[in-house]
């Protein structure tokens, strides 16, 4: 950090009376580590003014769609195949990081001899804490009552050996008239070695081609997926519809290196709405 | 839009957080910014804090990146403990948690923090997640402070 940045970053957090704030700003927010390296390394900035202390575990899981089509974490024993969460260990996995301090955190991993070529997930599991808790007033006298706040950031870990590849099958498209929406069901199961993360590009077109919805739909699918996607239904009169679909791996939250690329996925569905 | 001092705050760290972070590194930011707090209390009355009160809910900070979705899980405590071990009772609602979203036209979505939701950042990068509670001092209640914590799990579902 340079002397300006140090500089500025005293002031902004002397100004702001930043104490209220314990945590960390973790990067990269998602780790990928190559077989031939088999390191990488996160970094912790703790931007509060009192020092918090930190745990950093790994464990595995990874998106799912529940019965609502809302992404969620699966998350599963660290032996299931798939797994890199028992080889990658972090160093250091516990320390306290002072106000405006930053921590090289460095992963390293020991895969079995045997592993095949192929894409390997865990999560990188980072818990920080007040160093100290702040005390409730001493009257003894009152009955008080304060709760205080931990926060546990869980990231994924792409563990890569060989070359990769991914791609992703449409598998048909569901339409559900709510009360305000028209709600689509997406099912779709990722090819290849790596997972499919990147975005859906919807379109809906009514009898005319005419394009009367549109919408994007990010996605991370490790093995297969259900995702719902919504359209408000004013408007939308009963009848015969056509829904285009554009799958990329491409998501403005993501750094281009952590996703593995394939060409884009089109498909279309008749529907009924 | 109104500057409170809890937004002045999360926009110097956020300030703070750019100049010290790798440029151009995607980054997660997740910070306890206030404890859920419930103040003096009476022997068998009851206390709600709502997840929406500015002074009392506890409220947490999370900057991510637009396109991102994450999935949110509390791990909530129902009994607090103080020195001596005595108990009291802390309860929470389908309503007792809250997304407050920041900038135009920014909304608060209560949810019940005892069941995990997704939130995807779809126009900022960074919201409030706020959690309220109930307290249930029983009558003859021994005073003193009881103390719990509140953890929250932020998953990038990517």
């Amino acid at each position: 950090m340079t002397r300006v940045q140090s500089i500025t970053l005293l002031l902004l957090l002397g100004a702001a009376n930043a104490a209220a704030a314990q945590g960390a700003s973790i990067a990269p927010h998602a780790v990928v580590i190559d077989d031939r390296m088999r390191s990488s390394t996160v970094t912790l900035f703790n931007p509060g003014a009192t020092a918090i202390e930190v745990t950093i575990g790994t464990a595995f899981g990874y998106p799912v769609t529940d019965s609502t089509g809302q992404f969620t974490l699966r998350a599963l024993d660290d032996s299931t195949t798939g797994s890199a969460a028992q080889w990658i260990t972090a160093y250091p996995r516990r320390f306290t990081l002072p106000p405006l301090a930053r921590q090289t955190v460095r992963l390293l991993a020991h895969p079995p001899q045997d592993i095949t070529s192929g894409e390997y997930w865990a999560r990188l599991a980072i818990t920080t804490r007040a160093a100290s808790a702040p005390a409730l007033v001493s009257d003894t006298a009152a009955i008080q009552v304060g709760l205080t706040l931990e926060v546990r950031t869980l990231l994924p870990i792409y563990y890569r050996k060989g070359t990769m590849s991914t791609s992703l099958s449409f598998d048909g498209a569901t339409a559900a008239r709510l009360a305000d929406s028209v709600a689509f069901r997406l099912p779709m199961h990722r090819d290849g070695v790596a997972a499919f993360i990147g975005q859906v590009h919807a379109e809906l077109l009514d009898s005319d081609g005419r394009v009367v919805r549109e919408g994007r739909l990010p996605i991370a699918v490790y093995r297969s997926a259900e995702p719902r996607l919504r359209f408000p239904s004013a408007g939308l009169r009963e009848g015969h519809y056509r829904l285009r679909l554009e799958a990329r791996t491409e998501r403005p939250d993501a750094d281009a290196g952590a996703l593995v690329q394939a060409p884009p996925v089109r498909a279309e569905f008749d529907i009924i709405i | 839009m109104r500057l409170t001092h809890g937004r002045v705050s999360s926009l110097l760290v956020l300030l703070a957080t750019l100049v010290s972070v790798q440029h151009g590194t995607a980054q997660a930011t997740v910070l306890g910014q206030q404890g859920l707090t419930f103040g003096i209390n009476l022997p068998g009355v009851n206390r709600t804090i709502a997840p929406t009160d500015a002074v009392n809910a506890g409220r947490f900070y999370v900057l991510h990146r637009v396109g991102g979705q994450v999935r949110l899980t509390f791990s909530l405590p129902t009994i607090l403990v103080k020195s001596g071990g005595t108990t009291l009772k802390v309860s929470y609602s389908a309503t007792s948690a809250a997304i407050r979203t920041i900038g135009t036209g920014a909304t608060t979505t209560t949810f019940d923090p005892g069941s995990a939701t997704s939130f995807s950042f779809t126009t900022s990068p960074d919201i409030y997640v706020q959690i309220g509670g109930t307290v249930q001092p029983k009558p003859g209640q021994t005073s003193g402070s009881y103390i719990g914590t509140i953890t929250l799990t932020v998953a990038v579902l990517q």
